[in-house]
């Protein structure tokens, strides 16, 4: 028999209340939702959580001593740490748009600018958003991981060293 | 999956290094190495799996679900939670391709 998973039986009763919550009460949770999907204080928080991540992962994962062995996930030059801020922080800033576009289209048509997208345009739409929210979630985990999550360092024996 | 050993007192140390098997992280970091002050041979490291992309995967899909009311959250919960499942699958073979492998 396989051992329970409590994390998952803890999400699965998580998302069972939100899901019923949000189905009896529709109206409140869309309004909360379209709320956070406008305001500017999720863009900052998606492009702050970027840039501190990429300053405590060079700083972590930069050690002054040479005879330390660690593996990063493409992240080693100063200019790869610009390059992840940015792409992550246009894809997360992207998938805001698209979101508030979509959710508005069908709840609250007054506030969509592209309130004249058919349905195909919309499944478009979210074709995209959860193709990008996976892409990145494969990418962005490892980096929080090696950020976030303390991992020693291997130093090599004398003569591996003197042999690298 | 991340490796770590286990020092004297039985603390998991986790490792800032990964290899398909013992044979591979051996060729790139030797047969012995030392963590802090600490000498460690190759067949003291062990792997697990680093995380649970299952219970990763429900919440995401349920967020995604949540634009479209309380049947997306339930459905996208489900389907993020497959995926993330198939995920985990596949770590888990790896984590015991691991620990089987022999130097």
């Amino acid at each position: 028999m396989r051992n329970l998973d409590f994390k998952v039986i803890g999400v699965a009763i998580g998302l069972g209340i939100i899901a019923i919550l949000s189905y009896v009460f529709w109206k409140p949770t869309s309004e909360i939702i379209m709320t956070a999907l406008e305001s500017k204080i999720m863009t900052f928080c998606i492009w702050l959580i970027l840039i501190l991540t990429g300053v405590i992962h060079y700083y972590k994962n930069n050690p002054e001593e040479k005879n330390l062995i660690s593996d990063k996930d493409g992240l080693d030059k100063p200019i790869d740490y610009l390059q992840f801020i940015l792409t992550f922080g246009a894809i997360g800033s992207s998938i805001q748009i698209l979101v508030r576009e979509t959710f508005a289209n069908y709840n609250f048509p007054e506030k969509s600018i592209c309130s004249n997208f058919t349905g195909f345009d919309n499944a478009t739409f979210v074709i995209v958003i959860i193709v990008l929210i996976f892409y990145s979630y494969g990418k962005v985990k490892p980096v929080i991981q090696e950020t976030y999550i303390s991992k020693e360092k291997i130093r090599l024996k004398e003569n591996e060293l003197n042999k690298n | 999956m991340q490796l770590y050993v286990k020092n004297r007192i039985g603390k998991k140390i986790i490792l800032d290094v990964t290899a398909p098997t013992r044979r591979q992280l051996a060729f790139k970091i030797g047969y012995e190495f030392y963590v802090g002050n600490e000498y460690f041979h190759i067949n003291q490291v062990f792997a697990e799996s680093s995380s649970n992309d299952t219970a990763g995967g429900a919440v995401i899909g349920g967020l995604i679900g949540l634009l479209g009311g309380g049947i997306g959250v339930a459905v996208g919960g489900i389907l993020g939670g497959l995926i993330g499942n198939t995920r985990d699958s596949e770590e888990s073979k790896n984590v015991n391709r691991f620990n089987q492998s022999r130097v």
